[in-house]
């Protein structure tokens, strides 16, 4: 028996990197895994994978980002699973950009992706969540950012803050109809894409990552795999008395400072 | 299992939610040590566990003596070689307004929650430090970020072990030794229920009401907190503290519907 067995998973941005080890976690613990991304060809991976290792999953390609697609996510994955116990919302863009630079028209792709598609894909799901009337778990990713701003990034910081709340407003407000909320902040997290960038770095990749890991108490970046077992947990009936929390998964980097 | 060959020690498990953490982790593979200021509740918890064909040991500690715990560690060291999880767990907690409490009274709650927690830590860890490996889980209380009435000394000490938890997580990473806290809410234990006679007590119906999620947590909903924090599926965290308090802390109940719907029981 899986610590997912019977239920229903939709995962934002599953195509690639944390989402898609989660996905793949969560299909191995039971769960039928709709896999959701931008990128059709990704999603399709991922699914492939998933059915590979004799797991049960679906793509489903489309933006999430706006009300109505996100609607007709919710929709076509309602009608091939019949129900949704589980919503992880896990895309999120980056945005490397100081304030002192910034446009107007930089904050669309970074308010549309890291706001309002975990705001409209909690929303069309809770509303089956109610309908269905088995509640459910939702575990949003955050970022360590949101607890400890990073440097230059004053946009993707402030975004990744408001899913810190966005999780304590979904948990109060629905916590009556068996509904969790929760939320993942990982630290820097040895995803492919983060490997192909720590692989271009001027300064080499063990350079970077020695530098990078000195403000880490455990002195490592986070392997994938770290981030799916948190999200399991607080997706799973395990942490069935937890919500509204925000757990950091990041090494012991929120707990103190290097000096004060 | 998560935790076969592994010997976990429980402080205050002969009742309340330490009973279910260490009741937890036996089904989980552990064996477990059991130091308790009641013998006869911990000898009692030792049978529960040795039912599950798992060792145990219960111990007679007052966890705010530095010498008793010294003399608890080397017990389970002499039993077991090794120990791979401790599980502050053993707390008391007594309600009066502020300055009726007495400096005996203080001392007292300030030695178990917190003092206890540091003799533990600090006989133990060397153990962890030369095993090269270790995960420590401290029971503190959602009391640690918000307080609640007629309970002064309690709050004080659920922050420093929630402090302590964040200092020992940087001084230990180093050791691969990672250190975390639950912080539980409304628990319905031997500990809380019997609130109806006391002040600042609140009804099951009155904590129902408080709580976003309209209901009381079992003991065993904070063991399989603690038992996430202790396996290695969380081994990229420490030094936090994990709210299991069903939304407690996230908000506020302003504006909720009075009175609350009553319990039929």
């Amino acid at each position: 028996m899986g610590r997912l067995s019977g239920k229903n998973a939709l995962i934002t941005g599953s195509g690639s990197g944390i989402g898609h080890t989660t996905a793949k976690l969560f299909a191995e613990e039971g769960a039928r895994v709709a896999v959701v991304d931008l990128n059709s060809e990704s999603a399709d991976q991922t699914t492939t994978q998933i059915i590979e290792s004799g797991g049960d999953s679906i793509a489903v390609c489309g933006d999430v980002s706006t009300h109505d697609e996100a609607s007709s996510i919710v929709g076509s994955v309602l009608q091939s699973l019949g129900r949704i116990d589980i919503l992880v919302n896990n895309a999120g863009v980056p945005l490397e950009k100081p304030l002192l630079d910034l446009v107007e028209d930089d904050l669309g792709p970074s308010l549309a992706v890291n706001i309002k598609a975990p705001l409209f894909m909690s929303k069309h799901v809770i509303a089956s969540m109610i309908k269905s009337g088995h509640g459910g778990s939702i575990v949003n990713i955050a970022s360590m950012a949101a607890i400890r701003a990073r440097p230059a990034m004053p946009v993707y910081v402030a975004t990744k803050g408001a899913v810190t709340s966005l999780t304590r407003a979904l948990a109060i407000d629905f916590a009556s109809y068996g509904i969790r909320a929760n939320c993942v902040c990982p630290a820097a997290t040895e995803t492919p894409m983060l490997k192909k960038r720590i692989a271009a770095m001027p300064e080499g990749a063990v350079e970077y990552r020695k530098r990078n890991s000195e403000s880490i108490p455990l002195k490592r970046l986070a392997e994938p795999i770290e981030m799916a077992q948190a999200v399991l947990f607080l997706a799973s009936d395990e942490s069935s008395y937890i919500t509204g929390h925000v757990l950091p998964v990041d090494g012991g980097s929120t707990a103190g400072t290097l000096i004060f | 299992m998560r935790f076969s060959e592994h010997v976990v020690i429980v402080t205050g498990a002969g009742s309340g939610i330490g009973k279910s953490i260490a009741i937890k982790f036996a089904q989980e593979g552990a064996d477990i040590v059991i130091p308790d200021i009641n013998i006869d509740d911990a000898t009692t918890t030792a049978k529960e566990i040795e039912n599950l064909g798992r060792q145990a040991l219960a111990i007679p500690t007052d966890v705010s003596s530095s010498q008793e715990v010294q003399s608890a560690v080397g017990q389970a060291i002499s039993k077991f070689n090794h120990i791979d999880v401790l599980v502050n767990n053993a707390g008391i907690n007594l309600y009066k307004k502020p300055f009726d409490f007495t400096d005996d009274e203080w001392n007292n709650i300030i030695g178990v929650n917190l003092t206890g927690v540091w003799f533990f830590c600090r006989y133990v860890g060397p153990h962890m430090v030369s095993q090269g490996k270790g995960s420590i889980v401290n029971v503190a209380s959602i009391g640690a970020v918000q307080a609640s009435y007629y309970r002064a000394p309690y709050m004080a000490s659920k922050g420093g072990v929630a402090s302590l938890t964040r200092a020992l997580a940087l001084d230990l990473a180093e050791h691969n030794i990672r250190v975390n806290a639950v912080g539980p809410g409304m628990v319905e234990t031997g500990m809380t229920r019997p609130m109806e006679s006391r002040l600042g007590a609140i009804s099951k119906e009155f904590g129902n009401w408080v709580s976003p999620m309209n209901r009381w947590s079992t003991p065993m909903e904070v063991a399989n907190a603690v038992t996430f924090l202790a396996s290695d599926e969380s081994s990229f965290i420490t030094g936090q503290m994990l709210s299991v308090d069903g939304g407690l802390s996230s908000g506020n109940p302003m504006g909720k519907e009075w009175p609350p719907v009553l319990d039929s029981q």
